[in-house]
């Protein structure tokens, strides 16, 4: 099945004969080529099984059963890469598996894509399997390897002060659930379990495919139907929508660790029917999306009270998070500095400059997606899997007919719901 | 200023022109893209720390302390003038070099005339600078609390005992605190002058047009004739300065940093990079994921995906590392160390040695397609003075001899030190 789509839209879209929706990016202007298989599931119980996956089958092949003839068959394929990871949009787990590999034109007129789909089709469906089970040691070694990949979110504080707000904010739902899992979960992990897992990524899960580069459509359908196994594939879910927060006073966590900087994040509510259009996204670059946001001229240029201290809207999650690295003790003051930026903007809006600003910096990083396949592929998926906007010029557009009212009145619309500081008392 | 076309074994466009100042032009035209991506260096970074054209200390930490100052001129922040523009503005320092870069969709000229333009007009005042102390005291604050910045740097204290290699990029909270709007002036002038600099710009420009907005520029400013810095060899000696480094800090597991200081120092920028090819060549070799090493001490559970092995060479200094997070560090130094003793007594696979070639051009090739890294490469390779994309064509000349003896000169016992980073005790 083909749909006939609007000119404007870089991406092919079609559905293979054993559906996988294909989003195909035809183009001969990168020297590379990228396929991302993304599988979706729930982000429930099962999450830590699934999450093991990516790791466990690019561990090894049927043909290339250790991690090192896997490395070498990669370096052969002119280094491509294969891709690997586990991420979440709101309550949905994303599994992705792909590659990255030269394009044939490169490669003496290899069919090196080809090749690369081949060899992505054995990660998938046939791993060294022992009496039809995972090989016991790959199977402990990257469960061992997922425990310490969990524990070890916490060594970066910026991102463990960040993840505990989350945690804070939306106790009780899967918005607060990390996509890796638990490391409780993954200890307790047996093989039957990710067994399970894996029969339903190779066969089940609803798929979303994305190839940019230069591939012929019959190629790319035949690539998703390689990769398919038996299929047909459940149809992709409808989109993920944002939670509406519930109202109740500010939370407060203090945490100390023995650092030299403290780090505090501020975690705001926001009206679920504020944020579809393109407004949310200029209102957050202009209360904190860089350098001349209020948030970087009033605390570090005015004050000098942090290196950074930035604003960025988790739409997926209805959330504004505010995170700034400060000197232990000076919370308090970043804190106020926020809160009276934020009533500033909702009481006297923004100004022209300010606007403008914002609008530019954001029609940049639209129109920087040409030119970088993975990202581009990043704004597609996430506006097929939340309902915004997928087609660049349409993007664009609304940033264009936004209005400075518009994206102003968002300031009233944040409310401060949780305050975490992790706060620094290195001797 | 007359462009030449620059030969390279990618096949890349690449334009080369030098203005009547001496600055250096590099252009990648790619017509197909939206973006323009521009690099403008200085051969100056962190460890210059003696000027040659006058003998005088300049600070720890000073390269960093200007690449901020320079955001900020009599107007205010120059970044919100690229922000007008429809540009985004950066800027980062390294050990050799201090890199200012734009990035736009918009029409470029006018960005990289802002680019030269704010980096070749400073303005420094005593309160700027105090307020700017602040800043980067946070900055430097939160580099302490980065386990991987405290291994790294924990590892060149134990490799160098004088070489200022071994000293952060930013300075210190004390170091800072001495520099002043008199000493950001003297070393801005010693160092950000026209043969000083490069500018590198890849995108949809019209190679003649930004030639001529860089020879504009460059015509009106007035001439100081100084030459390129010359960094002055460090009386620094072969062996390490304490072969281990051990820190406790709020990490989830242990890691693990092996460090090898390099001897072999001097060179033309062509054989500098030879010796960065092979040494780096010779770690994929024995520590690559197609080795054997790495496929064993990987199912041993002695390393992970967080195994890294890297080489740095400078013509005057030059470091390999290796290592990630690991439950036994010991036992991985050990086995680490094990895997060189081995390949001396051995030799070295010659399979994985012709494996290296394909995964190069790859790699190369695939990196292309990015602006930045493009600027990137064309900055790096003209401060060295080596031919654009050189490791491509060096790359089929290298020999299992040369592996070997590589191997043999860089690999010494007294030059190998590691660091630990160990989890704080609860």
């Amino acid at each position: 099945m083909t749909q006939t789509l609007p000119s404007a839209d870089l991406f092919e879209h079609h559905v293979s004969a054993r559906g996988v929706e294909v989003h195909l990016f035809r183009t001969r202007k990168f020297k590379a080529v990228q396929l991302v298989w993304m599988a979706e599931a729930p982000l429930d119980a099962g999450r830590t099984a699934r999450s093991l996956l990516p790791d466990l089958l690019t561990r090894g092949t049927a043909s290339c059963p250790e991690i090192s003839d896997l490395a070498g068959r990669c370096e052969e394929l002119y280094n491509t890469d294969l891709l690997s990871a586990v991420t979440a949009c709101g309550p949905t787990q994303v599994l992705r598996l792909g590659f990255e590999t030269v394009a044939d034109r490169f490669a003496g007129g290899r069919p090196l894509f080809s090749e690369a789909v081949d060899l992505l089709a054995e990660v998938l469906h046939a791993p060294p399997l022992v009496d039809g089970r995972f090989r016991a040691d790959h199977f402990e070694q990257e469960r061992d390897n997922l425990v310490h990949a969990i524990r070890g979110l916490a060594d970066d504080k910026h991102v463990f002060a960040y993840r505990r707000m989350v945690e804070t904010m939306h106790a009780g739902t899967p918005w607060a659930l990390h996509s890796w899992g638990t490391v409780d979960d993954a200890l307790a992990l047996d093989e039957s379990a990710v067994h399970a897992a894996w029969d339903a990524l190779r066969e089940q899960l609803p798929v979303r495919m994305f190839v940019v580069g230069d591939v012929e459509r019959e190629v790319a359908l035949a690539a998703a139907d390689r990769l398919a196994g038996a299929g047909p594939r459940r149809p992709t879910p409808g989109r993920v929508a944002a939670p509406e927060l519930p109202v109740r006073e500010v939370h407060r966590v203090t945490e100390r660790e023995p650092l030299n900087q403290s780090k505090l994040v501020l975690g705001f509510r926001m009206r679920v029917a504020a944020l579809p259009g393109a407004e949310a996204p200029l209102f957050a670059l202009a209360f904190g999306g860089g350098s001349h946001s209020r948030l970087f001229k009033r605390v570090r240029e005015q004050e000098s009270l942090a290196y950074g201290c930035g604003a960025s809207l988790v739409l997926d999650a209805s959330t504004l998070v505010v995170q700034a690295g400060i000197d232990p003790g000076k919370a308090a003051r970043v804190e106020e500095l926020v809160l009276d930026e934020l009533r500033r903007l909702a009481d006297d809006g923004l100004d022209d400059d300010e606007f403008e600003l914002s609008r530019k910096a954001q029609l940049r990083r639209l129109r920087n997606l040409r030119d970088a396949p993975r990202e581009l592929v990043q704004f597609t998926h996430y506006g097929l899997m939340t309902g915004r906007a997928t087609v660049l010029d349409d993007a664009i557009a609304r940033v264009q007919a936004a209005k400075k009212e518009d994206v102003s009145a968002l300031a009233a619309d944040a409310t401060l719901d949780t305050v975490y500081l992790l706060e620094g008392d290195a001797p | 200023m007359k462009l030449s076309v620059v030969d390279n074994p990618l096949g890349e466009p690449v334009l080369h022109g030098t203005a009547a100042s001496g600055l250096h032009v590099l252009i990648n035209p790619r017509p197909e893209y939206e973006r323009t991506f521009a690099a403008l260096g200085t051969n100056f970074g962190s460890v210059d720390r003696v000027s040659a054209a006058d003998g005088q200390p300049v600070p720890e930490g000073l390269a960093h302390f200007l690449e901020h100052k320079l955001f900020e001129d009599a107007e205010g922040d120059v970044s919100d003038r690229f922000a007008q523009l429809g540009a985004s503005t950066n800027a980062m320092t390294g050990f050799c070099g201090t890199t200012y870069i734009v990035s736009t969709v918009a029409e470029p000229l006018p960005s990289i005339d802002l680019l030269l333009d704010f980096v070749q007009d400073p303005w420094f005042t005593d309160a700027l600078v105090q307020k700017e102390q602040g800043i980067i005291a946070q900055e430097i604050r939160m580099y302490d609390d980065d386990p991987d910045w405290r291994i790294f740097f924990g590892l060149l204290g134990c490799l160098y005992a004088r070489h200022p290699v071994r000293d952060n990029i930013a300075g210190t909270v004390e170091s800072i605190a001495e520099i002043d709007a008199a000493t950001l002036r003297r070393c801005y002038d010693l160092f950000y002058h026209p043969t000083n600099l490069c500018l590198t710009v890849s995108g949809p420009v019209d190679p003649g047009q930004l030639a001529a907005l860089v020879e504009a520029d460059q015509a009106a400013r007035p001439a100081d004739g100084l030459p390129p810095h010359v960094r002055p060899p460090i009386d620094e000696p072969a062996g390490v300065v304490t072969p281990r480094w051990t820190e406790r800090l709020p990490v989830s597991r242990p890691r693990l940093l092996l460090g090898i200081k390099e001897t072999v120092l001097g060179g033309d920028g062509l054989s500098v990079a030879r010796r960065q090819l092979t040494t780096r060549v010779l770690l994929d070799v024995l520590f690559g994921r197609s080795s054997r090493a790495f496929q064993d001490l990987y199912g041993e559970g002695l390393l992970d995906e967080t195994f890294a092995a890297s080489y740095s060479g400078e013509p005057g200094f030059g470091f390999t590392t290796l290592g990630g997070d690991t439950d036994e560090p010991e036992r991985l130094e050990q086995r680490l160390r094990d895997v060189f003793a081995r390949a001396l007594r051995d030799g070295i696979d010659p399979g994985a040695h012709r494996r290296i070639r394909n995964k190069l051009y790859g790699m190369l090739l695939r990196a292309t397609d990015s602006p930045e890294t493009v600027c990137y490469e064309l900055l790096s390779d003209h401060f060295r003075d080596a031919p654009p994309f050189c490791a491509l064509s060096l790359v089929d000349s290298i020999t299992e001899d040369d592996l070997l003896q590589r191997l043999r000169e860089h690999v010494r016992d007294d030059a190998i030190a590691v660091s630990v980073v160990l989890p704080t005790e609860s």
